[in-house]
């Protein structure tokens, strides 16, 4: 087949390729046939009604879901196969581990750990990775949290804190593990409108600092333009549209893109 | 180890008249646990605040002591107060009273998961508190029940053995007798353990069957 | 008076047996956890076979009373080469049915931790047994302490049943009582009143662990 070996390392090469990827649920077809990539350090803002493919594209990136057909490439390395022997097989867990170690992502509903403090969710991977002591581990996480804002809230359980700061712990929390590669799902969605800003904040001074490649799914129209360099739009699965937020937004291509807009603008959203 | 199918034979009859003794046994103290049952959970509902404490008091301490001390007290003791129980009577009121305590935690529960909402509901369209039970909650309250109550009957008849201890010959009492008759124990007791085995797999997975019937049909 | 030294008397049998319960009481409890935990988390392996030999533990020893498992570990289990104490004999059929019962409380609290947990392990790199030690178990202990207590009630209870293997436990002592003296309602009031002491300390015992365990999460 040759559809896994690894693509031609130029100095543009993708630091993620999408190449022909399904997923379906049964008879649901949630992603059908699709290809791009990502070069390192861009950021990208997927969007598109609900249902249309954003978030699984996330959640494959992050092994929590599993392709069924095509590949899916990180630094030119298959994330879902792997070579053993010569053979071509599904990926094992050890393999899934290795991939993961470049790859953070935060979560809708936070995912926090609730009888962890703050600092213990943040320091907690770091130590059981064997990536650090639990000292350093600590001062790390101490680090993160203040430039997340919650240096003073360090020893308080989650269930203490408000929306908007979970949220800055969950940042923190997969910032500890230095990713290459950090994938945002809706992380305001679940928020209360005046906590957005202050979550949204943190993810700009994110992508003005560091280097990271960053995926941002969102329905935030307003912060997708601010945040992104590239926009993809999506629907039923497929890429309807990709370009830089300029053009995606002030003079789309495709109908389908406008009608979207147009439904998001008449919702009271700034674009 | 040799296991004789020769014996087997021999007492086969003796074990099938024993577990004749532990179905019946076994239905008429589920016949006192779920009307005692009843019973309790209405007390311990009671709006009068005394009866709902002594209802709390009384099955919380049956619950918390072993079920064959309170047969032996039912069996050794009451005669001393003049009050003379056969094995059966005694074995069935013990089981039963301990398993009502069981049994009234389910109707408890089952009344309280119906939503405040629907009482509300039942006042909003003006229906008469008999209308509102017989109605709006019972019919809701009770499917639920069900599977919890038939485990806690399945749950009766493995427990039927302990009342071989005050003399009843039930399936385990006639096996011990046997058992120590012959001086053999390894057939008798493999034969009831396999027994209580089958029957409670079987039944066990008739209240599965029954549990996901009531869920689909609430779905 | 001679009804006050009839009562001490009896006091000294019901303390040794008091003493036994308890003995008999934490011995099988520990069994019974240990098995818990194994069964438990068997039942969630990935693997059929696992699954499969810890399905037929709980459903074997959940399929058979108490009752009818004492008396096979005491006169069938030397038939085939394995002789036990009396104690031995209580203490391992106790533990192993405390233990099928305990094994659906370990699993369903296990599942009872959402997904979510384990999509921020697998986000965070931690390997399952990691996420399994570190995440899922501190939440899932949470959940299945009230049923612990239950059980720990149940085994208590169940102890009573060795008394017939000759185990010369509370029950055992109230009987060897009503057979010396003819005494029948005081050294069983005695012994049911004793009973309600200890399922008071464990349930109290219990409760002061779901106050340590439950930090962090219902708003401790």
């Amino acid at each position: 087949m040759g559809l896994h070996i690894a693509p031609d390392r130029s100095a543009e090469a993708p630091i993620i390729e999408f190449r022909e990827v399904g997923k379906s649920y049964g008879v649901f077809k949630v992603l059908d046939q699709l290809s791009f990539s990502v070069k390192p350090g861009e950021h990208l803002a997927l969007i598109g009604p609900s249902g249309s493919g954003k978030t699984t594209i996330l959640r494959i990136l992050m092994t929590l879901e599993t392709v069924t057909s095509g590949n899916v490439f990180i630094n030119g390395v298959s994330l879902n196969r792997e070579q053993k022997n010569g053979r071509d097989i599904p990926a094992s867990e050890a393999h899934l581990r290795k991939m993961r170690a470049d790859i953070g992502m935060v979560f809708q509903h936070f995912n926090l750990f609730p009888h962890k403090t703050a600092l213990q969710n943040v320091a907690l991977a770091p130590v059981l990775t064997g990536r650090m002591s639990k000292a350093e581990a600590k001062d790390r996480a101490i680090q993160l949290l203040d430039k997340v804002g919650l240096a003073n809230k360090a020893d308080e359980y989650p269930s203490r804190l408000s929306g908007g700061q979970k949220q800055r712990v969950a940042i923190a929390r997969a910032l500890a593990l230095q990713p290459k590669i950090m994938l945002l799902d809706e992380i305001t969605s679940a928020l209360d409108p005046e906590l957005v800003e202050e979550v949204l904040n943190v993810i700009t001074d994110l992508r003005n600092e560091t280097d990271m490649t960053m995926l941002l799914v969102t329905h935030e129209m307003g912060f997708a333009k601010d945040f992104a360099d590239r926009v993809l739009f999506f629907e039923q699965g497929k890429i309807v549209e990709d370009g830089p937020p300029s053009e995606l937004f002030h003079s789309p291509h495709h109908e389908r893109t406008k009608s979207f807009l147009r439904k998001v603008i008449a919702a009271g959203q700034r674009v | 180890m040799d296991w004789s199918w020769d014996f087997v034979a021999q007492i086969m009859p003796a074990l099938t008249q024993g577990l004749l003794v532990t179905v019946e046994i076994t239905l008429v103290s589920s016949v006192v646990a779920l009307v005692l049952g009843l019973l309790f959970a209405l007390a311990k509902m009671s709006p009068v605040g005394s009866v709902r404490r002594v209802a709390i008091i009384a099955t919380e301490g049956i619950r918390r002591t072993p079920l064959l001390v309170q047969l032996y007290f039912l069996f050794y003791v009451l005669p001393d107060l003049g009050i003379l129980l056969s094995p059966f009577t005694a074995g069935v009121i013990g089981l039963g009273l301990h398993y009502a305590t069981y049994t009234s935690e389910v109707y408890r529960a089952g009344i309280n998961n119906v939503p405040v909402g629907q009482w509300e509901a039942a006042r909003a369209c003006n229906l008469t508190t008999r209308q509102t039970w017989t109605e709006i909650i019972l019919p809701q309250a009770i499917p639920p029940m069900i599977p919890p109550l038939g485990n806690y009957v399945i749950a009766m008849f493995k427990e039927t053995p302990i009342l071989s201890a005050i003399t009843v010959m039930d399936l385990m009492g006639e096996a011990l007798a046997q058992a120590n008759f012959n001086y053999r124990y390894l057939e008798p007791i493999t034969l009831v353990a396999a027994g209580f085995l089958l029957v409670s797999l079987i039944s066990a997975a008739i209240i599965k069957l029954l549990e996901n019937h009531l869920n689909l049909r609430a779905a | 008076m001679q009804n006050l030294d009839a009562t001490i008397g009896y006091g000294r049998f019901i303390l040794s047996g008091a003493l036994a319960t308890v003995e008999l009481t934490i011995f099988s409890c520990a069994l019974a956890l240990l098995m818990a935990f194994l069964a438990g988390l068997a039942l969630l392996s990935r693997s059929y076979s696992i699954r499969a030999v810890a399905r037929i533990y709980v459903e074997f020893f959940r399929g058979t009373s108490i009752f009818v498992q004492l008396f096979a570990a005491y006169f069938v289990l030397p038939l085939v080469g394995i002789s036990l104490t009396p104690v031995q004999a209580g203490v391992l059929a106790i533990g192993l049915n405390g233990g099928a019962y305990g094994s659906e409380v370990v699993r369903a609290g296990i599942q009872a931790v959402g997904r979510d947990q384990t999509e921020a392990s697998i986000a965070l790199n931690l390997t399952r047994w990691q996420a399994m030690w570190w995440v899922i178990l501190p939440q899932a202990v949470v959940v299945m302490l009230p049923s612990f207590g239950n059980l720990a009630i149940e085994i208590m209870k169940a102890t009573a049943v060795a008394s017939l293997v000759t185990v010369s436990e509370l029950t055992f002592q109230a009987q060897m009582v009503r057979s010396q003296t003819g005494e029948t309602a005081i050294p069983f009031l005695l012994i049911l009143v004793t009973y309600l002491v200890i399922a008071s300390v464990l349930t109290a015992l219990v409760r002061l662990l779901e106050r340590r365990f439950s930090r962090g999460t219902a708003g401790a």
